[in-house]
C-alpha cells in the first residue's frame, strides 16, 4: 500500500449531540489510507456515530471532517466523492426484499457500475464470500451468517476505496467470524482498500488490525491494551518466539509465524536483579526509566527493554529492590502471560 | 430497480392513453340546464337526438333541482334554461341573467292520494279547498320540501287556502327534500296525499297504490319556459346555438311532436308556443267532469 | 352502460395515478422526517381522508364555474372535472396512509441504501420499493374511494348522458327514476369490475415477487 502524504480522513473538533446528550467529542483524529483501522470501545461509546459521520450518513453538530482533503462537513463538497468511494455495512444489516443476485446487482447500480460488469462482479464477490450457490435464494431465506455475507458482498462488489463495517462480528457464529477476519485481512493485503471497522471486542480484532483507536463515552482514550508491541513470530527448534531487533527472543504461545503483536500485562512482569531460574521462561535485561505511584497504592514502573515496558509492583517491592531510575534490572514474565495477536493463518 | 423503471414507463403510457382519449373526444356544443322532472318525462330523449341530427349541434342536459339550475345559469355554467318556476324565472330575467322567457309547453299538477281518500277531496271545488280538507281530516301529506318548481306550486296552493304548513308543528306534514320520484314512493309507503306533476305520476303509476284524486284547477297549471342566458352578462355562452334550439323547440313541427308525446296513451305536455297545433284535437284541455284520466282521441 | 363503466374506471384510474405520483413522495416527506407540527399535520391529513365527496364536488364546482377562478378553462361537465374531484378525494388518502406506512418503515432501509452510496432521493425510492405491498394497498383503497364516490361526480360532471355519466351517477339516476332492479344490477357490475381491477393490480405486484 502506497503511503500518502495526507490522511484519508481528517477530523478536527468534531462533536455530535442528540438533543441534550453528547454522543461524540473528538478533538483530533486522522485515518490514513490503506490497512485495517479499528474503532474499539464499549457499547454506546459512539462508535456507530463516528462511522456514520465518516460515511456521510450523519452530520456532526460541529467541527470539520475532511475526506481526501476536501470538506465533508461543513460544506458537503466531498459528499459525491464519499458516495462513490465509500461503502458502509450496518450492524445487523437490512437486506432488500429480493434474491441474493438482485441484491448485489442493486448495490452495483447504486454505485453506477455499468450493467455489462454486473455478472462478473456478482460472480466473483459471491464466490469470494462462499455464497455463490445461494444466488437465486430470496434474502428472507438465509441464515444469520449468510445474511452477513450477503451484506458484505453488496458492499464489496463495487470495489470501494473505503469499506466501513459496524460491528461485523457481533451477530455471527465464531466459525463465520474467523472466516470473515481472514477475508478482511486478505482484502486489505490484495487490494487498495481502506477498511474501517468497529467492535466492542478489542482483543478479538487486534489480530488483523493495523491501527486502533479507542472510544469511551464519546471521547478518544488510550487503548486498554498495555504493552502492545509489534514484531514478528518465528519458529525455532519447534517453539514459537517473538522477535524484535535488539531484543532477546521472547518465548510465546503462537499459532504460526509471521507478523504479529504481543501484549504483556504489567502485573505479570516480575522484576529482579538477576535472571530467575524458575517457571518464568522469559527474562529481559531492562533499565528503569521512571516509577509513578498509582491511585490504588501500587507503583507503575516504566522500563526500557529495547522497547517500552510497563510493570506494576507493590511499594514494598520497589523499596526492597531499591529501584531508582537508571538501575539495570531483569524483567521476567511467563510464556503464558503473553497475549499474541496475529492474523489468521492463510489456508 | 429497473423493474421499477419498467413500471414507471408502463404507468406513463397508461396515463397518456387515458388522457389522450379525453383530449380527442368532443364536448357538447350546448349545455341546457333543466329540472329533474322535465328529464324524467323522457321528452328530451325524443327531441334532442332529432335536433342533433338536423343541425349537428350536440346538446347536453344537466338535470338538477330548479334552484340549482337557476344558479348554474346565473354563474354562466349553462347556455340556456328549461324550467318551470315562473316567479323565479321572472326574477332571473329582471336581474339581467336571462334574455327573455319563452313559453314552450305546460302540463298540470295533480293531487294524488290513497284510494280510500280519507279527506274526501274528490269533487272539491278548488285545489285550495282540497288542501283545506286534507288538513281538516288530519290526513298525511308529503311535500318535496326542496325549493323545486313543484314545491313552490304546492306552497302557493297552501297560501291560497290560507294555511302555512310547518313540518315541525304539523305532524301530518312531511318534507322529503328529494325529487318527485322518491317523494312519490315515500307518499305511497305512508298512504299520504302528495302534489305531483302528471308526467312523473304516469311514469310511476304501475308501482304505486296512490290514485289521482283531484286535477282540475287553473292554479295547478305547470308552465315550462325557455330562457337563454344573457351573453352580455356571460360573453362566453353559446347564445347562437341556444337561440337555434329555442327557435327549433318553438317551431310548429316540434310543438306538434311535443303535443303528441304520450306515455301509456296519456298526453304529458300541451304546446304553448304554437297552441294552434292542438286545433283539430277534441278536448285539448282536460274536461272538468271526469276526475280520472280517460283515453283521449289521438291527435 | 359499458360507457359508464369505462368512464368510471378511467377517471378513477387517472385521478388515483396522479394522486399516487404526488401523494406517495409527499407522504414520505411528511411521515419519515421530524419537524415541528408533525403530529398536527398528520392528524389534519388523516381527517381529510373523510372529506365528504359532495363537499369536494361543491368546492371543485366553485373553482371551475364560469363565475369562478378557473372558469375560462371550460372544464365543468367534462370528465376532467370529475378527475379533479376524484384527485382531491384520493390525495389525502394516499398521502396520509403513505406517511403512516413509510414512517413506520425500518429506519435501517434508508441507512443501508445511503451506506451503499445512494443519494437521498434514491434512498427514498428504495424505501418506497421495499414497502411496495403496503403502498399498493393504499392505492387500492384510494381507488375504491374514487370509483365509488358519487357526490363530486354528480355536481362537477353533471351526469350528462354518454359524457359524464359514471356508474355511480347512473345508479343514482336509475334509483331516482324508480328502476331499482336496474340500479342494483349496475351496482353489482361496478363491484365486480372493481374486484377484478384490484385482482389485476395485485397480480401485477406479485409477478415480480423477487
Amino acid at each position: 500500500m502506497s503511503a500518502r502524504d495526507n490522511p484519508l480522513f481528517s477530523l478536527r473538533n468534531v462533536t455530535k449531540a442528540y438533543g441534550a446528550e453528547e454522543a461524540l467529542r473528538i478533538d483530533s483524529l486522522d485515518i490514513t489510507a490503506g490497512g485495517i483501522h479499528l474503532i474499539a470501545g464499549p457499547n454506546g461509546a459512539g462508535k456507530t456515530t463516528l462511522l456514520e459521520i465518516l460515511c456521510g450518513l450523519t452530520e456532526p453538530s460541529a467541527g470539520t471532517v475532511l475526506f481526501r482533503d476536501k470538506p465533508l462537513f461543513p460544506g458537503r463538497v466531498a459528499l459525491p466523492s464519499i458516495r462513490r468511494s465509500v461503502t458502509m455495512v450496518l450492524q445487523n444489516p437490512y437486506l432488500f426484499h429480493t434474491s441474493v443476485d438482485r441484491t448485489v446487482s442493486l448495490a452495483l447500480r447504486l454505485k453506477r457500475i455499468p450493467r455489462a460488469q454486473h455478472r462478473r462482479r456478482i460472480d466473483e464477490t459471491l464466490s469470494a464470500l462462499g455464497i455463490k450457490h445461494l444466488r437465486h435464494r430470496h434474502s428472507s431465506n438465509l441464515s444469520g451468517g449468510e445474511r452477513q455475507r450477503l451484506a458484505l458482498a453488496s458492499a464489496m462488489a463495487s470495489d470501494p476505496d473505503v469499506l466501513i463495517l459496524d460491528e461485523p462480528l457481533s451477530h455471527v457464529d465464531s466459525a463465520s467470524a474467523h472466516a470473515l477476519m481472514v477475508l478482511l485481512r486478505d482484502l486489505a493485503e490484495s487490494r487498495p482498500v481502506t477498511i474501517i471497522l468497529s467492535t466492542h471486542q478489542l482483543e478479538r480484532v487486534l489480530c488483523i488490525s493495523d491501527h486502533e483507536v479507542y472510544l469511551e463515552d464519546g471521547r478518544l482514550r488510550p487503548i486498554p491494551m498495555p504493552n502492545l508491541i509489534p514484531g514478528e513470530i518465528i519458529i525455532y527448534a519447534g517453539e514459537t518466539f517473538f522477535v524484535l531487533p535488539g531484543v532477546p527472543r521472547i518465548r510465546v504461545n503462537a499459532e504460526h509465524s509471521g507478523r504479529a503483536r504481543i501484549s504483556i500485562p504489567p502485573e505479570s512482569v516480575i522484576i529482579s536483579h538477576e535472571p530467575l531460574r524458575s517457571s518464568v521462561r522469559n527474562s529481559l535485561p531492562a533499565t528503569v526509566l521512571t516509577h509513578s505511584p498509582q491511585p490504588d497504592g501500587s507503583v507503575e514502573l516504566l522500563l526500557d527493554a529495547g522497547f517500552e515496558l510497563r510493570a506494576l509492583l507493590t511499594p514494598e517491592s520497589v523499596r526492597s529492590l531499591s529501584l531508582r531510575p537508571n538501575t539495570r534490572i531483569v524483567a521476567g514474565f511467563k510464556t503464558s502471560a503473553v497475549s499474541v495477536f496475529q492474523p489468521p493463518a492463510p489456508p | 430497480m429497473t423493474s421499477f423503471r419498467k413500471y414507471a414507463l408502463l404507468l406513463v403510457l397508461i396515463l397518456v392513453v387515458l388522457c389522450l382519449e379525453v383530449a380527442c373526444s368532443r364536448g357538447p356544443d350546448l349545455i341546457l340546464a333543466t329540472t329533474t322532472s322535465a328529464r324524467d318525462s323522457g321528452l328530451y330523449d325524443i327531441l334532442l337526438p332529432r335536433f342533433e341530427k338536423e343541425t349537428g349541434t350536440k346538446v347536453a342536459i344537466v338535470a338538477v333541482g330548479t334552484g340549482q339550475a337557476l344558479k348554474l345559469a346565473e354563474n354562466g355554467d349553462a347556455d340556456l334554461l328549461l324550467v318551470h318556476a315562473p316567479d323565479r324565472e321572472k326574477q332571473f330575467v329582471d336581474n339581467g341573467f336571462g334574455v327573455a322567457r319563452i313559453p314552450i309547453m305546460h302540463n298540470y299538477f295533480i293531487v294524488v292520494g290513497p284510494a280510500a281518500d280519507p279527506a274526501g277531496i274528490v269533487g272539491s271545488p278548488s285545489a285550495a279547498d282540497a288542501f283545506r280538507s286534507i288538513l281538516k281530516a288530519d290526513a298525511l301529506f308529503v311535500s318535496r320540501g326542496d325549493d323545486s318548481g313543484t314545491h313552490m306550486k304546492e306552497l302557493s296552493i297552501w297560501k291560497a287556502a290560507g294555511i302555512t304548513p310547518d313540518p315541525q308543528s304539523l305532524k301530518t306534514y312531511r318534507e322529503t327534500g328529494q325529487g318527485m320520484g322518491a317523494t312519490l314512493r315515500i307518499a305511497d309507503e305512508l298512504s299520504a296525499y302528495v302534489l305531483c306533476d302528471k308526467a312523473t305520476y304516469l311514469n310511476y303509476r304501475s308501482e304505486l297504490a296512490l290514485k289521482i284524486l283531484f286535477e282540475e284547477d287553473p292554479l295547478l297549471l305547470n308552465p315550462y319556459s325557455l330562457i337563454a342566458v344573457n351573453p352580455d352578462r356571460h360573453p362566453h355562452v353559446n347564445s347562437h346555438d341556444a337561440q337555434r334550439l329555442i327557435d327549433w323547440l318553438t317551431s310548429a313541427d316540434v310543438q306538434r311532436i311535443i303535443a303528441d308525446y304520450k306515455i301509456k296513451g296519456e298526453r304529458l305536455f300541451w304546446p304553448d308556443a304554437h297552441p294552434e297545433v292542438m286545433k283539430g284535437d277534441q278536448a285539448s284541455q282536460p274536461s272538468t267532469t271526469s276526475p280520472s284520466p280517460s283515453p283521449k282521441p289521438s291527435g | 352502460m359499458l360507457g359508464s363503466c369505462l368512464l368510471s374506471l378511467r377517471v378513477a384510474s387517472v385521478a388515483v395515478i396522479f394522486a399516487a405520483i404526488l401523494g406517495i413522495p409527499a407522504g414520505y416527506a411528511l411521515g419519515t422526517r421530524q419537524y415541528r407540527g408533525k403530529r398536527l399535520t398528520l392528524t389534519l391529513l388523516t381527517s381529510f381522508m373523510a372529506f365528504p365527496s359532495v363537499l369536494v364536488g361543491l368546492l371543485v364546482y366553485m373553482l371551475l364555474s364560469h363565475s369562478g377562478p378557473l372558469g375560462a378553462l371550460e372544464l365543468l361537465y367534462t370528465p376532467t372535472a370529475i378527475i379533479l374531484g376524484d384527485f382531491v378525494l384520493a390525495f389525502p388518502v394516499i398521502c396520509a396512509l403513505s406517511a403512516m406506512f413509510l414512517g413506520q418503515a425500518d429506519p435501517r432501509i434508508r441507512k443501508t441504501a445511503l451506506g451503499l452510496g445512494a443519494s437521498r432521493a434514491r434512498a427514498a425510492l428504495l424505501v418506497m420499493a421495499e414497502k411496495r405491498y403496503a403502498l399498493l394497498g393504499v392505492v387500492l383503497v384510494a381507488f375504491a374511494r374514487a370509483v365509488t364516490e358519487v357526490g363530486s361526480a354528480m355536481i362537477v360532471g353533471g351526469n350528462i348522458a354518454y359524457q359524464t355519466r359514471t356508474m355511480t351517477t347512473a345508479i343514482t339516476l336509475e334509483t331516482s327514476g324508480g328502476n331499482l332492479s336496474l340500479a342494483l344490477a349496475l351496482g353489482i357490475i361496478l363491484v365486480v369490475v372493481v374486484f377484478f381491477a384490484n385482482l389485476f393490480f395485485w397480480f401485477l405486484s406479485h409477478v415480480r415477487s423477487g
